[in-house]
């Protein structure tokens, strides 16, 4: 109670840092109780609107929430349906009966589903299937239509274009606000891109240097995800890597392996 | 490499009696916080060893033998005697024992008695090495657990003093360069101290000494303490995936030497010191 | 020779002087740490890492995961099943170690994992597995300790929620004087060791390894003077996460452009 609400205010914080909570609502998975103390568990931002606290993680895993579109890949047939690497703690598991008849699926495919459940103890588990889940629970649908990265995005398999990594924490820098950074890079490559909420990406492309300028970008975005003027600067990293492009294109440069992938995080 | 161990489970029911009796202040053995369970120690059990004894406290049972050889020292310790101490355990004392070398808690255990008897100079090594350099007495002392009802440690410490106490080592004989042991004619141990080790488990933020097998399942963490009769402490181990407050550790520390004498008696009865 | 004259000489001035002046074989006073190092997120492949340096001890922690559990006979229906592996690399010492791990490798390990343990929200993660590598490249008294300290930091660095940080700091007694963080040479020498770990915010001890002989207030004295430098180490921790955070250029606070 001595300690004024300020909403807007966001504060670095390490593991068992105490947090100056006054918010009704608790995001119990950055925030942990103990002798009417509350400390964070992951280095990350604290901030406390709308009657809720929580930190927003600056390092770590994707922690999936039901709704959520992911990009996965395929990597078992078990019983029951297909064992999916979506970049979490364990595979989903898709189930036979949550994927179309029309799609042939195999080891290796790369999809795009839903989260249609979530439990810590039984996993995740996917669906895709345009219309409801059979397994999921009902409110799946309210997520799709809140950003615009997800809407009219069809579940299925992915045929074409690069998979790329982002680290999951740095995935809203990836977006931007009001999505104005995804759909800059979008603009600027001219492509289309699956956001998975996993921190999976498809570059809808076949060019391979387009795919080096888009991971070159990402681990950017990685590195300074927590600066000002980020937008800006990758708008402008683009134009130039683009024009600079069509030279290296003509003087016939091959790409070579993972080539600027590497450039650090 | 260490991985988080896959225990036996405590049914819901069984815990929340055992909890529900610890705020009474009673143990679900029917013993005090600080009491231990009955000690019973007897030497001399295995005529092959030149030390062997018996230790059982409550259930559990361990027994300890000590082989004793000639061997090259240790590069840095030339002037010393060597002591190798080793747990075994056996599959045949617990279900949740394999069989195979010693895994991490073997390890663990025979590392913690290894120390207590080196920090408090049980057996003063540095008086057996005859060619320093050279040759040097080597004492064995190899833990065999037989029956794991909880508090391993205690009870193996036990049984390894007590045979090491007891052990009758024979005397060396030099000529010139050539050292050999003369098996018919022995000693008693050389030694400076009596220690003994008194472990204590934190189970639902009580402190109970000489833990049972359910309160070691049980137990966020507990710490093992030696002390010694001169009022030392002498080895220290905190075992167990939990955490224990500064104000727990002194009052750890404070049952380890209120425990002693009832253990010391035990011992001194089994090895002829009383 | 010189040794021996220079440990004259270091107990005749003890003797004589106030205990402030005195000073420890590499002129430290007794409850003066070594320099010390820490940085976080230093390896490419592992989710979480961290690396430093305490005198001439050099270490380096990978954590990996959290994955699905291998073997699968060790996973945890209900809790994340942690590996931790501390290993001396063979250079790490004046003469080279067999690679395989020791006895005493094999127990740290374990002390290790438990510490940790005492930190991180296991039951967020059931039927998964983490693990966390600890290499010492150089040995150089309190290996365990750094150890302890740089997994947690790589454990944060790969955001596996914990009840605190981690960490962890010796103190022992060297001829007669209870001392701080305890070099190679003192480790050997001197009377008592105690390694010490803590949660630092939640006040926990979560590592306590003693061996050597101590007086009970000894005790209390030496675990006291490790606390307080767990204390001091702690800082650093924090401030090697926030220095990885402002990496990568940024001096610019976050700042409410997200959304």
């Amino acid at each position: 109670m001595s300690q004024p609400s300020t909403p807007s205010e966001r504060i670095l914080v390490v593991p068992g840092d105490q947090l100056p909570v006054t918010a009704a609502k608790i995001d119990h998975e950055t925030i942990f109780r103990e002798n009417e103390q509350y400390y964070s568990t992951v280095v990350g931002l604290f901030e406390q609107r709308q009657n809720r606290a929580n930190v927003v993680r600056l390092f770590g895993p994707y922690t999936p929430k039901v709704g959520d579109v992911v990009v996965g890949i395929i990597i078992d047939e078990v019983l029951l349906g297909w064992k999916v690497d979506i970049n979490a703690a364990r595979p989903a598991l898709l189930p036979f009966t949550n994927v179309p008849s029309r799609s042939k699926l195999s080891i290796g495919d790369v999809i795009v589903a839903e989260v249609a459940d979530y439990g810590v103890s039984r996993g995740v588990v996917l669906n895709m299937r345009e219309k409801r889940a059979r397994t999921g629970r009902r409110k799946t649908r309210r997520r799709q239509t809140k950003k615009t990265r997800t809407k009219g995005r069809r579940l299925g398999r992915v045929t074409r274009g690069f998979l790329v990594a982002i680290q999951p924490s740095k995935l809203p820098r990836l977006i931007g606000r009001g999505g104005s950074m995804i759909s800059a890079i979008k603009r600027g490559l001219n492509r289309d891109i699956i956001v998975g909420e996993n921190g999976y990406l498809v570059l809808r492309t076949e060019s391979l240097r387009k795919r080096q300028i888009f991971e070159r970008i990402i681990r950017i975005i990685e590195a300074q995800a927590h600066t000002t003027g980020l937008t800006e600067r990758v708008i402008k990293l683009l134009s130039e890597s683009l024009s600079s492009f069509s030279l290296e294109h003509s003087s016939g440069e091959s790409a070579t392996g993972r080539g600027s992938g590497g450039a650090s995080r | 490499m260490s991985l988080t161990p896959v225990l036996p489970r405590i049914n819901k029911l069984r815990e929340q009696e055992i909890r529900t009796a610890l705020r009474q202040g009673i143990r679900i053995d029917g013993r005090g916080f600080d009491e231990y369970r009955s000690i019973q120690v007897t030497t001399g059990v295995v005529s092959q060893a030149e030390g062997s004894a018996n230790a059982l406290i409550g259930g559990t049972r361990v027994m300890a033998g000590v082989k004793i050889g000639l061997a090259t020292p240790y590069s840095d310790q030339p002037n010393m005697g060597v002591l190798i101490v080793n747990a075994e355990f056996v599959p045949l004392a617990s279900p949740t024992f394999e069989p195979g070398p010693p895994d991490e808690n073997a390890i663990e255990l025979a590392r913690v008695i290894d120390r207590g008897i080196r920090s408090s100079k049980v057996i003063l090594l540095e008086e057996y090495a005859p060619l320093p350099g050279k040759r040097v007495y080597v004492f064995f002392i190899d833990i065999y657990v037989l029956d794991h009802l909880g508090n391993l440690l205690d009870t193996a410490a036990l049984a390894s003093i007590a045979a090491l106490y007891t052990a009758k080592i024979p005397k060396v004989e030099v000529v010139g360069d050539e050292v050999s042991l003369n098996r018919s004619v022995t000693e008693s141990i050389r030694t400076s101290a009596l220690p003994i080790t008194v472990t204590v488990a934190k189970v639902f933020d009580h402190l109970l000494v000489d833990p049972n097998l359910e309160e070691e399942l049980l137990a966020e963490a507990r710490i093992a303490i030696t002390t010694t009769e001169r009022d030392t402490i002498c080895a220290v181990q905190k075992m167990g995936s939990g955490a224990f407050t500064r104000q727990e550790i002194e009052e750890c520390v404070e049952l380890a030497f209120k425990c002693r004498p009832k253990i010391e008696e035990a011992l001194r009865l089994a090895i002829g010191h009383a | 020779m010189n040794t021996v004259a220079a440990k004259v000489q270091q107990g005749g001035g003890a003797e004589g002087q106030a205990a402030e002046e005195w000073r420890r074989p590499d002129g430290r006073a007794a409850d003066e740490l070594r320099p010390l190092r820490l940085e976080v997120g230093v390896l490419e492949n592992a989710e979480g890492s961290a690396y430093g340096e305490q005198g001439r001890g050099k270490i380096l922690v990978a954590v990996y995961g959290p994955t699905e559990v291998h073997p699968r006979h060790m996973e945890h229906v209900d809790r994340l099943t942690m590996l931790c592996r501390y290993h001396m690399a063979p250079f790490s010492t004046e003469e080279r170690r067999r690679p395989q791990p020791t006895r005493r490798d094999i127990e740290l390990s374990k002390v290790i994992r438990e510490a940790l343990e005492a930190a991180v929200l296991t039951e967020r993660f059931p039927r998964s597995m983490l693990k966390i590598f600890i290499e010492v490249l150089e040995a150089a008294g309190g290996t365990r300790c750094l150890g302890i300290t740089l997994a947690s930091l790589a454990l944060a660095n790969a955001g596996i929620p914990m009840r605190d940080l981690v960490v962890g700091c010796a103190a022992g007694k060297y001829k007669g004087r209870i001392v701080l963080d305890l070099s190679e040479e003192e480790d050997k020498e001197g009377e008592a060791d105690m390694a010490v770990a803590i949660m630092p915010s939640l006040n926990r001890i979560v590592l306590l390894q003693m061996d050597g002989e101590l007086t009970r207030e000894e005790f209390f004295q030496a675990l006291d003077l490790a606390i307080e430098g767990c204390r001091r180490i702690h800082k650093m921790q924090v401030e090697a996460i926030k220095r990885k955070l402002q990496e990568g250029l940024a001096l610019t606070p976050p700042t409410e452009e997200k959304e």
